[in-house]
């Protein structure tokens, strides 16, 4: 039986120390996508969660069931049916949220969050701290994408949530190069947090590879050529 | 009109619809695998192959299984399958019969299953069919589609590769250094593709 | 590779991800059960309010082509417009548009329903009324020209929105397609 401490460390440290999007790095295409503007950014985060948080409850609960062997396409089994089901739900309760998301909501599935996840927590640890774990990184990645929506937002259309603010609009913050931008930006405040907080810092671009952790049983390092050895 | 329609498919796939700076799609790789030039363009290799490989396979099994049967709802779970599954196989193909080659693509081939772009292509182009009454989308526009997609991804990739090689020897103020002066420049890439708007609308009038 | 491979060794993972596909295929057929009617429901309510803004003086709209071409009628039951439902290819990808024309030809209202490709800020706001209100008034016999392309002094004009040529055009297209579907059917209804 686990604390109760530790179970709510595993909740908090995807919110801030293990950040899936500003720390890990994982997860790049919906933030970058997604987040013209606060209420995608929201929508994105919650369906995100939902299928994060309901995957790794299946998964860690047949963590014990699936061989080895075939755990990899068992999981994204797992998680492409949690993406159709939440898709369903959005078209059926938000068709609005489904329209401004669009293709990005089915394509939660190869999201590597979700599968990093999966692999390296809820695939090994029992289903409570998993649960826990998933809600945690979503929960962070929700924080993340909302951060960057509203800066991207307030800059790019001068609103916030739909309510005008401002009335000069930078309009490159809501096209592709304000995405990267402010993305780079974001990523340079949390290093400097992590320097600060004496934490180390992923600078090196295997560190930083977003690929590493959901394909860190297939690649070592990314990009060398003595990687991968792994299928039988 | 058909020759017309397909170039024209084609150059918007590289250009106005760059999957990566223009879709954000399999950014992963873009910024993962662009360190050096040989693997940035290795990678780009594998993608094409595969996204042109798993569109011959899902759009037929789309069209002819999917929709008539009533179950397009089950897209997400059987394309990722799909290509998962077409993934493996080209690796294990590759592995017996073309070591040569697996030596060269072999590594990139199992994180692409992964890559969203894959994945995009291929669903995005089952939009477009119901989409345009400009012409017919046919099976060949997907192929051309996909084609196309894989070598947007490598202009995007083997471009970026250029520009961090420049980095390289930059000065740089310590924070930014890593991941974000990466991001802050492939703004700038990106921010050079949207010049291309438009650009194929003028070149090849369709209407 | 080269150890025996037993049955066992093969059938096992086989067989449990099978079950999981299984498994995945029945809950999504359910979710599907459960939600299909509700999606279709939230289609047709919104394309119902699509047509209602192009054609504000029908009561009722009697379906000619399905999902293409619908005929407005008022309390009485007397024909006062066309609702046309087309799509191009924008500038992130399709635009929806719906064309109201009335019965002597000339557009009274156009409504762009689905644009969420398109690029806020820019593309996006085709759908803006100051935009779409330009396409009033015009008639079906000549085509449309976005005003930074006509170079025939074409009378037939709309200005773009600024920065988006593109979703513009595309929004052009798409009411000129819909004015070529209601000539085509009522050129075939006058015979």
């Amino acid at each position: 039986m686990m604390e109760k401490r530790s179970l709510f460390k595993e909740f908090t440290k995807g919110i801030v120390k293990e950040n899936p999007v500003l720390c890990l790095v994982l997860g790049t295409c919906p933030t970058l996508a997604v987040t013209t503007s606060a209420t995608n950014a929201i929508g994105m985060g919650v369906a995100a969660t939902l299928v994060l948080v309901c995957s790794n409850a299946v998964i860690s609960a047949l963590r014990k069931v699936i061989p080895d062997k075939v755990r990899i396409p068992a999981y994204i089994t797992i998680i492409a049916g949690f993406v159709t089901i939440v898709q369903m739900l959005v078209k059926a309760f938000a068709p609005a949220i489904n329209d401004s998301l669009g293709i990005y909501l089915p394509l939660i599935v190869v999201n590597c969050i979700i599968l990093g996840r999966a692999e390296m927590y809820a695939g090994k640890n029992p289903v409570l701290p998993s649960i826990l774990d998933g809600l945690g990184m979503g929960v962070g990645f929700t924080a993340a994408l909302l951060c960057m929506g509203i800066i991207r937002e307030l800059l790019g259309s001068g609103s916030i949530f739909g309510f005008q603010l401002m009335p000069v609009q930078i309009l490159i913050f809501i096209l592709p190069p304000g995405g990267f931008f402010v993305f780079g930006i974001l990523i340079m405040l949390a290093n400097k947090l992590n320097t600060r907080a004496g934490r180390k810092v992923k600078t090196t671009p295997c560190d930083g590879c977003p690929m590493a952790a959901s394909c860190s049983q297939k690649a070592e390092k990314c990009g060398e050529k003595e990687a991968t050895e792994n299928v039988d | 009109m058909l020759i017309k329609s397909l170039i024209a498919v084609f150059l918007a796939a590289i250009l106005t619809e760059n999957y990566v700076l223009c879709k954000f799609l399999g950014i992963c790789p873009f910024l993962g695998v662009s360190k050096k030039l040989n693997t940035a363009f290795g990678m780009s290799v594998a993608v094409t192959f595969v996204m042109v490989l798993a569109t011959a396979v899902t759009f037929p099994i789309y069209t002819y299984i999917l929709v008539p049967a009533g179950i397009e709802y089950l897209q997400t779970v059987l394309f990722i399958l799909i290509i998962a599954g077409l993934v493996q196989l080209v690796e294990i193909i590759l592995k017996k019969y073309i070591p040569s080659l697996y030596q060269s693509l072999g590594i990139y081939l199992p994180l692409i299953t992964t890559n969203c772009a894959v994945l995009g292509v291929t669903m995005l182009v089952l939009q477009k069919v119901d989409g345009t009454t400009l012409y017919n989308y046919t099976y060949l526009h997907a192929l051309v589609n996909a084609f196309g997609a894989g070598i947007g991804f490598m202009v995007a990739m083997v471009m970026f590769a250029g520009v961090r090689g420049r980095l390289e020897s930059a000065d740089i103020p310590k924070s930014l250094k890593g991941l974000p002066i990466t991001l802050v420049s492939a703004a700038l890439v990106s921010l050079s593709f949207l010049g291309f708007a438009g650009v194929v609308d003028k070149l090849i009038p369709l209407s | 590779m080269r150890r025996k491979i037993s049955a066992k060794a093969i059938l096992i993972p086989t067989i449990s991800l099978f079950l999981i596909c299984l498994v995945v295929t029945a809950l999504l057929a359910l979710t599907n059960n459960v939600t299909a009617d509700k999606i279709g429901e939230n289609e047709q309510a919104s394309k119902e309010q699509s047509m209602q803004n192009v054609c504000p003086e029908a009561k009722s709209f009697d379906e000619i082509d399905k999902d293409v071409l619908y005929l407005g009628k008022d309390s009485d039951g007397n024909p006062v417009g066309y609702a046309i439902s087309t799509a191009t290819q924008g500038y992130g990808g399709q635009v929806k548009v719906m064309t109201g024309i009335d019965t002597n030809g000339s557009i009274i209202g156009v409504d762009v329903f689905y644009n969420d490709d398109e690029t806020p800020g820019l593309g996006k706001n085709t759908s803006n009324e100051k935009f779409r209100d330009q396409y009033k008034g015009l008639n079906v016999d000549q085509d449309i020209v976005v005003s930074k392309d006509d170079t025939a002094g074409n009378a037939q004009t709309v200005d773009a929105v600024t920065s988006a040529t593109i979703s513009s055009r595309a929004v052009t297209k798409a009411v000129n397609e819909a004015c070529r579907i209601y000539k085509e059917y009522t050129a075939k209804e006058a015979k």
